[in-house]
């Protein structure tokens, strides 16, 4: 008791001079830390971002070799031609209905998940969403009854919804929620399960790179079939085959549903097809378009309202011709590329006026305000409410108001953004923007710090990736630039040459304490190579400009694999593989000529167990980065003090995918942004976000 | 380092050539490049908090964005820079080019250095006078959120996350993580 009263007694002694200037020490040196804890979570957002769009203009580069593909068919055998146009082919109805009977099949008695027995009702919904919530998986045949009830459904909507508040009474729109359970189930936990009286409109990518597409999707279909007069779907652009093939819900459907898988997913991408192209909701006061991407100034929405839409079943992909031919007439192309734009649009960044192409996603438009303005004016609407891009507070409105992006996937991959839905009440004059936030329960546990870091992380790794991937064209810049051999270069240099070789314009020197060594003679860019190397040591070849190709090909090669090994074994033939990169050279160079032994030699490295068969497994298994040296700080000693800091390596979780790390290891597979973001814990709780 | 160039002679005649010889600065070179890093250093971290990327931050992110830099000015020597900084005609907000030239001379002088990490820990022996090692919640409260230029409840919630992160068990101890506050001279 009585130290107590010393030690107060002690505070009122001190002069306030002194205690005041410590304070004040301590109060700036505390801001100025969270000043740059932030510029690092924006740096590491920013590349997050432009790394995203980077690699989703692998998608134009699919459509592009797709296009090759129709003028070179002679170069490809017969049979993987065949395969890979069946991707953008419709499945024969019968045939798949048939396969994907539920009646025939048979649930095991060891099954102990939900059963959907007999009539889907609200008490079938419930059980199913506790189910979801504590881990179980829907057993097929279940799965099967639910999309077989969904897709009858969705056949007979038009290709827009009408969804008049005069009924209604109020609706709410949710963005993107890109398989994020928790945040689905904070919805309807903070605002209802959808009913007759409750009505929901859900603007597209609900599938790929969080961890439960399939049964978000599934909690859709089934509100769909309970409620179908107040529950509306529109078609995003992750509810294609060719972007869910790269994004997460093929694997996470491989996971989870095994050999059956294959004809699991050709229903999906059946269904996918019969969705929703938009939203039309009669506010009363007000009449609104409700489409995930956005529009351009070639948008006619009478075409597009009489459309045949289930011809579409890739976007990335331009279907068949209905005169048979493999080429479409202009008019059918012209419908084409609306849809492409419905999907894939984003208002333009810089505001400008006018209508360009997109070139951070390569396909489709940047719409300015003057598009939205003559848009909105022509079809009588007061706003355009979009989703497709994820906002920091998970909306944003832009164009003076008149376009409304919401976004409700929370923390996206790992980040910090909120989640977002928009209520409208019939006859408001405007709508309401509710944000949230879900976390699993050890996340909120972090400070702020750890959380960076945690975020952060994956962010370089992505960067690192790239870089490594580019290694010889940017040692061959750096040295051309480095006219005196000093094996230095100034700091804007080097950041000019980063920027135009991976084409990617990121704050560089903002970064560059975390991808490059520097000394008084400026940056040392040949330690950029230093810490990581691409393990070929599976790969028999002393090439390595071969290995580093099939790298920058990743993407593609995973795409083009998943097409042909259409039955999912796993295997492609060597012969098969062979056509793969034909196909691939063949879309580099342009022309028809091909490196028969550059061919050859690859597919002799790939074929490990050299019997004729490449194993899929074992291709992603062989690409790593594999970081050589112990991680260690890269700024200079702190002054006065000799430890370095080594950064806490307990914060750097592997995911459920990635192996253990090993000692001084970091592994990277293949799987793109799924498993990189992903450094959660996957059992999710669902926590009080702010509303 | 001098080169020479074949051209005309000082006198523009077109006469025979006399070498020309045209001296190259190293140190007014590397002045140059470095305040080419500086500009584009600075330019970045605008950029970054430029959400609306039309080259202008709202006044209220100025103090994020030049600490995000490095420096370390009090809430008062902020005030100042944003004097210097905001345009009459639109005090909400700051342009990329005032900031560019008033930021590029502050980072030049080295104006709003840091203190090092041996004064900040003194800081924190002021508000521990009998040396415990450790300052508890209530007391860091007292000070942090009453004196010199006060935290707000918010900021204060953030400071003690870090304060606490060592799970001392409700106290500071504050030698832990004073390494955390102190600037590393790496800009």
């Amino acid at each position: 008791m009585s130290d107590r009263a010393d030690k107060s007694k002690t505070i009122t002694k001190l002069s306030t001079t002194s205690s005041e200037k410590s304070a004040s020490k301590i109060q700036a040196a505390f801001r100025t830390h969270q000043a740059r804890l932030k510029l690092k979570n924006q740096a590491a957002w920013q590349i997050h971002e432009k790394l995203e769009y980077s690699s989703e203009q692998t998608e134009a580069k699919l459509k592009d070799l797709f296009d090759k593909l129709l003028k070179a068919s002679d170069i490809l055998s017969p049979s993987v031609t065949k395969l890979l146009q069946k991707a953008g082919l419709p499945v024969e109805e019968q045939e798949l209905l048939r396969l994907t009977n539920p009646d025939s099949i048979q649930v095991e008695s060891s099954y102990q998940g939900p059963r959907v027995d007999g009539q889907i009702t609200r008490q079938t919904f419930i059980d199913l969403i506790e189910a979801f919530r504590q881990g179980q998986i829907l057993h097929e045949k279940y799965v099967y009854l639910i999309l077989h009830q969904a897709r009858a459904i969705l056949k007979t909507l038009p290709n827009f919804n009408h969804v008049d508040l005069s009924n209604l009474k109020h609706v709410y729109i949710i963005g993107d929620l890109h398989g994020q359970l928790a945040d689905l189930l904070h919805i309807f936990n903070t605002n209802g399960l959808p009913a007759a009286d409750n009505a929901y409109v859900f603007n597209g990518d609900f599938v790929d790179r969080g961890q439960n597409s399939v049964e978000v999707i599934l909690l859709l279909l089934v509100a769909l079939i309970l409620c179908p007069s107040s529950l509306f779907l529109n078609r995003g652009n992750h509810e294609d085959i060719m972007v869910t093939v790269r994004y997460g819900f093929q694997n996470e459907v491989h996971q989870k549903y095994g050999k059956r898988k294959g004809h699991l997913l050709d229903l999906f991408k059946d269904i996918f097809s019969w969705l929703p192209l938009y939203s039309y909701v009669d506010t009363g006061k007000a009449k609104l378009m409700v489409v995930h991407g956005g529009i351009s100034d070639r948008i006619n929405l009478k075409k597009i309202n009489s459309a045949t839409r289930n011809r579409y079943i890739s976007i990335e992909v331009p279907p068949e011709s209905k005169n048979g031919g493999k080429r479409l007439t202009d008019e059918e192309d012209q419908e084409y590329r609306q849809i492409q734009d419905l999907f894939w649009s984003d208002p333009d960044p810089h505001g400008r006026s006018g209508c360009r192409k997109n070139d951070a996603r390569k396909m489709a438009c940047f719409f300015g305000p003057d598009i939205t303005e003559q848009f909105l004016k022509r079809y009588n609407l007061a706003m355009l409410v979009r989703s497709h891009q994820v906002k920091q507070e998970g909306y944003e409105f832009t164009h003076d108001g008149k376009v409304l992006t919401v976004f409700s996937a929370s923390n996206y991959c790992g980040g910090s953004n909120w989640g977002a839905i928009i209520r409208w009440d019939y006859n408001d004059e405007e709508p309401c923007v509710i944000s949230f936030k879900t976390l699993p329960v050890e996340m909120n546990k972090l400070s702020f710090n750890k959380k960076v870091t945690l975020f952060e992380d994956p962010a370089y790794h992505a960067l690192v990736e790239k870089i490594m991937s580019h290694k010889n064209l940017l040692r061959k810049e750096f040295e051309k630039a480095d006219e005196n051999k000093t094996d230095h270069l100034p700091l804007t240099t080097w950041a000019d040459i980063m920027t135009q070789v991976l084409q990617l314009d990121l704050p560089w020197l903002t970064l560059r304490g975390k991808i490059v060594y520097e000394d008084s003679q400026g940056i040392a860019y040949k330690t950029m190579f230093e810490d990581y190397i691409l393990d070929n040591s599976k790969f028999q070849m002393s090439n390595t400009g071969i290995m580093e190709d099939l790298y920058k090909w990743k993407d593609m090669l995973l795409i083009l694999f998943n097409l042909i090994d259409y039955n999912h074994s796993g295997f492609i033939s060597r012969n098969e593989f062979a056509d793969v990169i034909k196909l691939l050279l063949h879309g580099e160079h342009g022309n028809g000529e091909v490196n028969q032994a550059y061919v050859d030699e690859l597919c002799s490295a790939m074929d490990f167990d050299k019997n004729g068969k490449i194993d899929m497994n074992e291709f992603l298994e062989s690409f790593r980065i594999v970081h050589v040296k112990k991680p260690t700080a890269k700024a200079k000693l702190s002054n006065g003090n000799n430890t370095l800091k080594i950064p806490d390596s307990s914060s750097r979780r592997p995911s459920q995918v990635l192996t253990c790390p090993d000692e001084g290891k970091v592994w990277i597979c293949l799987e793109d942004d799924q498993v990189r973001m992903q450094v959660v814990e996957d059992k999710v709780s669902i926590c009080q976000g702010k509303d | 380092m001098a080169t020479i160039d074949e051209e005309t002679n000082i006198a523009g005649e077109a006469g025979p050539a006399v070498p020309r010889v045209t001296l190259r600065d190293p140190v007014r070179e590397s002045e140059e490049r470095a305040n080419q890093a500086r500009l584009k250093r600075l330019t970045e971290a605008f950029t970054i908090f430029d959400q609306e990327a039309n080259n202008t931050i709202p006044s209220t992110e100025l103090g994020t964005v030049v600490r995000s830099l490095g420096l370390v000015p009090t809430e008062g020597e902020l005030q100042d820079v944003l004097s210097e900084m905001s345009d009459d005609s639109n005090p909400e907000s700051i342009h990329l080019d005032r900031f560019l030239s008033v930021m590029n001379v502050l980072l030049k002088d080295r104006r709003y250095q840091g203190e090092p990490e041996s004064k900040i820990l003194r800081a924190f022996q002021v508000l521990d006078p009998d040396n415990n090692g450790f300052i508890s919640e209530e007391e860091l409260r007292n000070y942090l959120c009453k004196e010199g230029e006060p935290f707000n409840d918010e900021e204060f919630q953030d400071f003690m996350t870090i304060a606490l992160d060592d799970e001392s068990g409700g106290v500071c101890t504050y030698k832990e993580f004073i390494q955390n506050l102190v600037v590393e001279d790496n800009d």
